[in-house]
């Protein structure tokens, strides 16, 4: 991760109100450990933060006594006593539990909190099912913060990336938001994607209808079958019956290559697969014509090859595809 | 004699493995303050961040053998850092709702109970700052600090995104700390006494 300098003071601001991810605060850590010029930014936020609330500044946490403590638990186990380690704590949660139950059990069933949730992928595609039942697939390298607020029946979601959702409660209201354009939909299969580096947003709806809307305009509604487009620069919509194209291919694994040339084809399927297709020089141009549903790699090569006339070499992870040139 | 540099993740979790407690006190001595601050952004308490992190480290002693880290050992100590504290919140909050009829002392009024050592003059000066934030970067800050939101629940409250409401904290800080900037060296004085 890399981040501004204003990013720095987000960070900092996440971790000190306890919304920090591990890898976040790891980061921090080492950031501030960088130079001590990054320790006083650090430190002047925290003071700042805690002054906020009328307290000093956060007790320093001492390694050397903490350790006397530890060391003396795990030695005592390593001779073979089971100590109860916090047994007065737990004598006295046992009797709070036991007293608290019902009433817990009462509470937590009439208090309607919001439901947060974060998932983030990296290199593979993350499938999950969300708590209300609906499923999301996540592509590579791609976020989204989930809240569900369950008396408005409500799931806002937040996206940076692409993902496909398939969502399955008809009387719930889902919005997507990613820049700043916002999904409305109830209970359909669509698929968002947002990439930094392209200005349109995307959705495809395979099933159901949607609402793409902003702050500032009230969109256009795309059904099953069609692909809207917002593109941020201008702020407008536009909408296409969506042609077989290879949008859904990272999730479905279904291609469909129109007269396209073998670097496109390599650089589409290198988006989906483990394997790497690399394409020599001489043929990079070569154009072809083929649909693939859900195959394997090396069978998707064979069939390259044997429609151009193509040499194929297969390594592991990796497929070779060799040519003189075009065949007319 | 091993060095910090020179030690990989690997060789530490196999002298772990095999009962180096010299191994695991210097894992334990590199990451006990980052990971106490850590614990303590999300509980609020100082010694129930201590008693989380000891924890934490004990129960990875216990399980030493069994242990497959996928990532870093750093990472693995930080997520079960973070999954302990924000098991330990679930249960101070069923415990804090029924303080009224429990005799059990429990630790969320630490931030309440801290002796200030900020003057009067001071406080004025950052409610003056606060007040002096724009419209929503106030609100959003007041919703987390003073009413101890998470930002998903501020973003849904206000009806932005989460990642609106990470950028006017940010903002929120570092206007503050501009407007202030001419205190903290003082801050930063009295905290150094402190320890």
């Amino acid at each position: 991760m890399n981040f501004s300098n204003e990013h720095i003071d987000e960070l900092i601001g996440k971790y000190l109100a306890g919304e920090a991810t591990p890898e976040e605060a790891i980061w921090l850590d080492d950031w501030r450990q960088q130079s001590l010029e990054n320790e006083r930014h650090f430190a002047q936020l925290e003071k700042l933060f805690c002054a906020t609330n009328g307290q000093n500044e956060p007790v320093r946490f001492n390694p050397d006594k903490a350790w006397k403590q530890v060391e003396s638990r795990i030695k005592e186990q390593k001779q073979g006593r089971v100590i109860p380690l916090w047994a007065n704590q737990w004598r006295v949660a046992a009797s709070v539990a036991a007293l608290v139950a019902f009433g817990a059990a009462l509470f937590f069933i009439l208090q309607p909190s919001p439901m947060y949730l974060e998932l983030a992928s990296t290199d593979r595609i993350l499938t999950d099912t969300l708590p209300q039942g609906d499923i999301v697939h996540l592509n590579r390298q791609s976020t989204i913060h989930y809240a569900y607020h369950k008396r408005q029946k409500t799931a806002h979601i937040d996206l940076t990336g692409e993902a496909f959702f398939d969502l399955r409660n008809p009387d719930q209201t889902t919005v997507v938001k990613t820049g700043n354009l916002m999904i409305r939909d109830i209970g359909t299969k669509f698929n968002v994607q947002h990439r930094t580096d392209r200005d349109t947003i995307h959705v495809s709806v395979l099933e159901g209808e949607v609402q793409l809307y902003t702050e500032e305009n009230e969109g256009i509604a795309v059904k099953a079958g069609e692909t809207g487009w917002y593109l941020q620069s201008t702020r407008a919509f536009e909408k296409f019956t969506s042609t077989p194209s290879n949008e859904l291919s990272w999730k479905t694994r279904n291609f469909h290559f129109n007269n396209a040339t073998l670097r496109e084809v390599a650089q589409t399927l290198n988006a989906v697969y483990d394997t790497r297709f690399i394409i020599e020089q001489p043929i990079e141009n070569c154009r072809i014509t083929v649909q693939f549903y859900n195959e394997q790699p090396e069978q998707i090569a064979e069939v390259i090859a044997e429609t151009l006339g193509l040499e194929v070499v297969n390594e592991e992870n990796k497929i070779t595809f060799k040519g003189l040139g075009c065949a007319q | 004699m091993m060095s910090h540099s020179e030690v990989s993740d690997n060789d530490l979790l196999r002298q772990i493995a095999g009962g180096n407690v010299n191994a695991f006190e210097m894992l334990f001595k590199q990451h006990y303050e980052n990971l106490c601050r850590y614990a303590s952004t999300f509980v609020r308490d100082n010694d129930e961040a201590e008693d989380i992190v000891q924890k934490t480290f004990v129960t990875f002693w216990e399980k030493r053998t069994d242990i497959a880290v996928e990532t870093s050992l750093k990472s693995y100590l930080y997520g079960a850092v973070r999954n302990a504290a924000l098991n330990n919140i679930k249960h101070q909050q069923v415990r804090q709702k029924h303080a009224a009829t429990m005799t059990v002392a429990d630790h969320i009024a630490s931030e309440s109970a801290s002796d200030s050592l900020i003057s009067e003059e001071l406080n004025g000066r950052i409610n003056a700052a606060i007040a002096q934030l724009p419209e929503q970067c106030r609100r959003v800050f007041e919703l987390s600090r003073f009413e101890g939101l998470k930002y998903a629940e501020i973003a849904v409250q206000l009806g932005i995104s989460v990642k609106t409401v990470e950028n006017q904290m940010g903002k929120a800080l570092r206007r503050m700390r501009d407007e202030l900037h001419e205190y903290l060296p003082i801050l930063i004085i009295l905290g150094y006494f402190s320890v």
